[in-house]
């Protein structure tokens, strides 16, 4: 028996908790109602504010967000954390243990905690983090929290999904000259020092810090040292996340985030749909015929004879 | 692909939670979606988490011997919840308490000594 999308969406926006968690698994589960689900929410009326929380593995993303949750409850009436963890690459299953850091908002009726195995993001981010934007939106959360692993294609493509990006490291992932590589801390908004109260290694200077953040010359305010575990520096990078928010007012940038939001949401349904497309050619492909082709010829050559083919699947 | 999506979570004051997390991993391996949402939960966590998480089952870890008592309060919370999921558990269960928790409503308890793959066959099959 299929859900009723619509008793679902006229549930979730009566704050029914389960009726939004059936809806975001349905979406998950069922790409082929993507499409359905969407046409009945738009055009979204709300636009919550989005925080990208992302960062190397094991920096402290969860614990941090668990702390700051209790500072930003007073500006915002719904939070929704959507917590996002790697899938194996081998069997596909997944140990979810983001969850387990925020266990002080567990019984909140206005917070909302879910978490998102990564298998659906093999190519940067997908389409379903999109998806679950508007919903999430339509259940009338005014702050969306996105934590991500910061590895790989996600770790800049949050940017372009998200209103302000926060990235988390501790003084242990890396020296000056790591922080001037591209990537993640460049398009980061604020960055988070965590894990301040551990003692630190031999190598690791006050000159060291203040090279790490020669990036951002003009913007030392947006560099925030904590000690999550501890809750020091909380309500510092609260006033930050805060202050820079209004900053964006002011200088009307949300707009433009909202467009490259959606660009960004178009580009990922494109490329599923090309993705498939191959992955269906593939698969027909078996005979050894092909194998031996494909050895032997110009790989460039091959994909344009093969590319019209796969246009036209 | 649609994998199924377990709970793990301990009630009580039971801090022994190994088991748990060989189950967790166990599970993971074997191709599942699993959240462990930790010691000390209250059924009311369990049934909240559960509902935001929208999981196929709930394994509950238990070696503390409160099961008479967090079990059956736990299968009344989330009947008064309107979720539908199913119930397992594992840990130190006496035999003399099955009928008690089966009344209460889950589905299978697993003793100690249940080969991991009876559990992965059990929630499988479902």
């Amino acid at each position: 028996m299929k859900d009723d999308l619509h008793a679902l969406i006229c549930q979730m926006k009566n704050h029914s908790k389960i009726a939004l968690s059936r809806l975001i698994s349905i979406t998950e589960k069922e790409p082929d109602r993507r499409k359905d689900i969407l046409s009945l929410l738009l055009p979204i009326e709300t636009s919550p504010f989005i925080l990208g929380i992302t960062g190397p593995p094991g920096a402290g993303k969860s614990t941090l967000i668990d702390r700051l949750i209790h500072y930003l409850k007073k500006e915002y009436n719904k939070i929704f954390v959507l917590a996002i963890d790697p899938a194996s690459r081998h069997t596909g299953g997944a140990f979810l243990g983001d969850r387990i850091r925020m266990k002080t908002h567990f019984l909140d009726d206005n917070i909302f905690i879910r978490s998102l195995s990564d298998q659906w993001l093999e190519k940067g981010l997908a389409s379903i983090i999109y998806d679950l934007i508007y919903i999430i939106a339509v259940a009338q959360y005014d702050l969306i929290i996105i934590e991500t692993v910061g590895t790989g294609q996600s770790e800049t493509e949050i940017s372009n999904t998200v209103d302000m990006t926060v990235a988390v490291t501790t003084p242990f992932h890396g020296d000056n000259i790591q922080y001037c590589k591209a990537g993640l801390f460049e398009v980061s908004d604020i960055i988070v020092l965590n894990q301040c109260d551990r003692s630190m290694p031999e190598t690791y200077s006050q000159e060291e810090s203040k090279g790490i953040f020669s990036l951002f010359q003009n913007k030392s305010n947006r560099v925030i040292k904590t000690v999550a575990i501890k809750n020091k520096g909380i309500p510092e990078l609260a006033h930050c996340i805060q202050t820079l928010y209004e900053e964006f007012v002011i200088n009307q940038l949300f707009e433009k985030k909202r467009q490259t939001r959606s660009l960004s949401h178009l580009n990922a349904i494109l490329n599923n749909e090309w993705n498939i497309r191959i992955n269906h050619f593939f698969k027909e492909k078996t005979d050894t015929s092909f194998i031996d082709v494909m050895i032997k010829q110009n790989p460039y050559t091959l994909a344009e004879e093969i590319i019209p083919e796969i246009f036209h699947h | 692909m649609n994998r199924k999506k377990i709970l793990i979570a301990k009630l009580g004051l039971d801090g022994h939670d190994r088991g748990a997390r060989i189950v967790c991993r166990f599970l993971r391996d074997a191709g599942m979606e699993v959240i462990y949402s930790g010691r000390r939960q209250t059924p009311e966590m369990v049934v909240n988490a559960a509902i935001e998480e929208d999981v196929d089952f709930i394994g509950i870890s238990i070696l503390s011997g409160a099961h008479c008592e967090l079990i059956p309060l736990l299968m009344d919370i989330l009947k008064q919840s309107g979720m539908d999921v199913s119930v397992v558990v594992g840990g130190i269960i006496p035999k003399n308490d099955f009928d008690l928790l089966y009344s209460s409503g889950i589905k299978t308890i697993f003793s100690p000594g249940t080969p991991l793959e009876t559990i992965k066959e059990t929630l499988e099959r479902d």
